[in-house]
């Protein structure tokens, strides 16, 4: 039996569950330090100028590339490999997390050093983008294994480490960088170097502690009850048929639609904010930084709120509360109300992050906890798919408004837009149903 | 022992979320027009 392997790791008796929390989030704060990766940008375009860009350099969009590549790795390493982790266990999936994800960070130190943009596509994007695909959805499936009772809030925990990942990403590669920065080089590569060593000890220690329950345990003292919703099953269904039945491709669209809504958001934060109610470039970034706490938060607020209210519930309150939310908008610029605007979107950001924190107890839910990793793995092509929808609806819908109307008023029709998306998300959610006992899979065809 | 290695673990993850946390919470100081205390 290997070190690694799934029954290594079964836990011994007397091994507390609060353990894991912290090894799911070990990996979690590691791996979010992707949505920190803009604080690259401007260093690495000026690699070889040093103080401006010089001939050779790279565009800040070409750096941008290698983001976009990772978060599309992100969804589409979970979707591949989700069978693996669910086969391998948590341990050994945690640790190719960690080999993929920091050897990922190393390649982009040495293609800053060589100055080799496919170096960087191909070590921060692709290799560093299937490490994040497998750190994502390794600990999920085990924590809620662990936490019967409150799934929501077991995943909450785990996702909100990923938002907390992006809050200590940015800083640390800054402060790391305005260190290593000499009269002959600005630093990146360096600061990689150090995080990649940093984030590569937390993902071990992650994975060292990581256990799974044995086979029938239950948390003590826990007495199980009649089924309130009928949407939460007791049986389970195999990946490859959970992901053609009717309720995955709602759900699909759920988190689609409601991370639509929220990241074009996030990313126009700034200027919005800057061109609706003129407020200073130093306000605007403090704007940033809270809608950024609000996503961390919402994370686990409302996903542990999900374990009471059920997650169809919840999710109703995402969409009906977003969609007041975002038709309120344009009505609190008219009012020239900063403070409205941001409690106001603020909120939205909340229910942004409750989103991704929920969906993996809905799945559980639905599909049961057999390989509700790998369904989990599948549906994140939906973030993917958001990622580029959502930022692009913002950016062009804004670009071409600013030309024909003053700027204050150019982002109205797109929070109307918002208010159309998270209408669809709301409609597919109400058709959400128990999946048909035919998909479930037999007890003797679990093992 | 198995309340030295919760903590230990809680610790590891709390005190690096934790400096995430403040950096965000200073940066957004001046949203509401309160300097950042200067490092």
């Amino acid at each position: 039996m290997s070190f690694l392997s799934r029954e290594a790791t079964v836990a011994s008796p007397g091994f507390s569950r609060w353990l894991v929390p912290p090894a799911a989030i070990a990996v979690h704060m590691c791996i979010g330090q992707v949505y920190g990766f803009s604080v690259f940008k401007k260093p690495l375009a000026r690699a070889l100028g040093i103080t401006a860009p010089g001939a050779g350099d790279w565009s800040e969009a070409d750096v941008g590339v290698a983001y976009s590549i990772a978060l599309a790795l992100l969804g589409l390493s979970a979707a591949f490999f989700g069978k693996w982790v669910e086969r391998s266990g948590p341990r050994k999936t945690m640790l190719a997390s960690m080999l993929c994800f920091c050897s990922g960070l190393v390649l982009t130190a040495l293609a800053v050093r060589w100055h080799q943009l496919w170096l960087l596509y191909a070590g921060y994007g692709l290799i560093g983008g299937i490490g994040l695909g497998l750190g994502y959805i390794a600990p999920v499936s085990t924590l809620m294994k662990w936490f019967p009772d409150r799934p929501g809030m077991a995943t909450g925990m785990a996702i909100m480490g990923f938002g907390g990942g992006a809050l200590i990403g940015g800083p640390l590669a800054e402060e790391l960088m305005k260190c290593f920065t000499t009269a002959s080089s600005v630093g990146a590569g360096e600061a990689l170097l150090v995080m990649a060593g940093l984030y590569a000890v937390s993902m071990l220690f992650g994975a060292l502690i990581v256990r799974v329950p044995p086979e029938g345990w239950k948390p003590a003292g826990r007495v199980p009850t009649e089924h309130v919703s009928k949407l939460v099953t007791t049986a389970n269904v195999a990946v490859d048929t959970a992901w053609k039945t009717p309720q995955f491709w709602m759900l699909w669209v759920v988190l689609c639609m409601n991370v639509s809504a929220g990241i074009g958001i996030l990313g126009q934060a700034s200027p919005m904010i800057q061109d609706m109610f003129k407020v200073t470039p130093a306000a605007a970034a403090g704007y940033v930084g809270l809608l950024s706490l609000c996503n961390l938060g919402g994370r686990f607020f409302w996903s542990s709120m999900s374990d009471f209210i059920g997650r169809k519930g919840i999710y109703c309150i995402y969409f009906i509360l977003g969609a007041i939310l975002y038709a309120s908008v344009p009505w609190i610029q008219g009012q020239g109300s900063v403070t409205l605007f941001v409690v106001a979107t603020g909120l939205i950001l909340t229910m942004y992050g409750g989103g991704f924190a929920t969906i993996p107890a809905y799945l559980r839910d639905l599909f049961g906890s057999y390989q509700v990793g790998a369904i989990h793995g599948r549906l994140i092509t939906a973030w993917s798919v958001a990622a580029i929808l959502g930022p692009q609806l913002m950016d062009r819908l804004s670009v071409a408004n600013k030309k024909v109307m003053p700027p204050e008023q150019a982002y109205n029709s797109i929070f109307h837009l918002m208010v159309g998306l998270l209408v669809i998300g709301l409609i597919s959610n109400l058709l959400v149903r128990p999946v048909d006992p035919k998909h479930h899979l037999a007890e003797n065809a679990q093992a | 022992m198995k309340a030295l290695t919760l903590l230990l673990a809680w610790t590891w993850i709390t005190v690096p979320l934790g400096w995430g946390v403040y950096q965000s919470v200073q940066k957004s100081l001046p949203l509401f027009g309160i300097t950042a205390v200067a490092k």
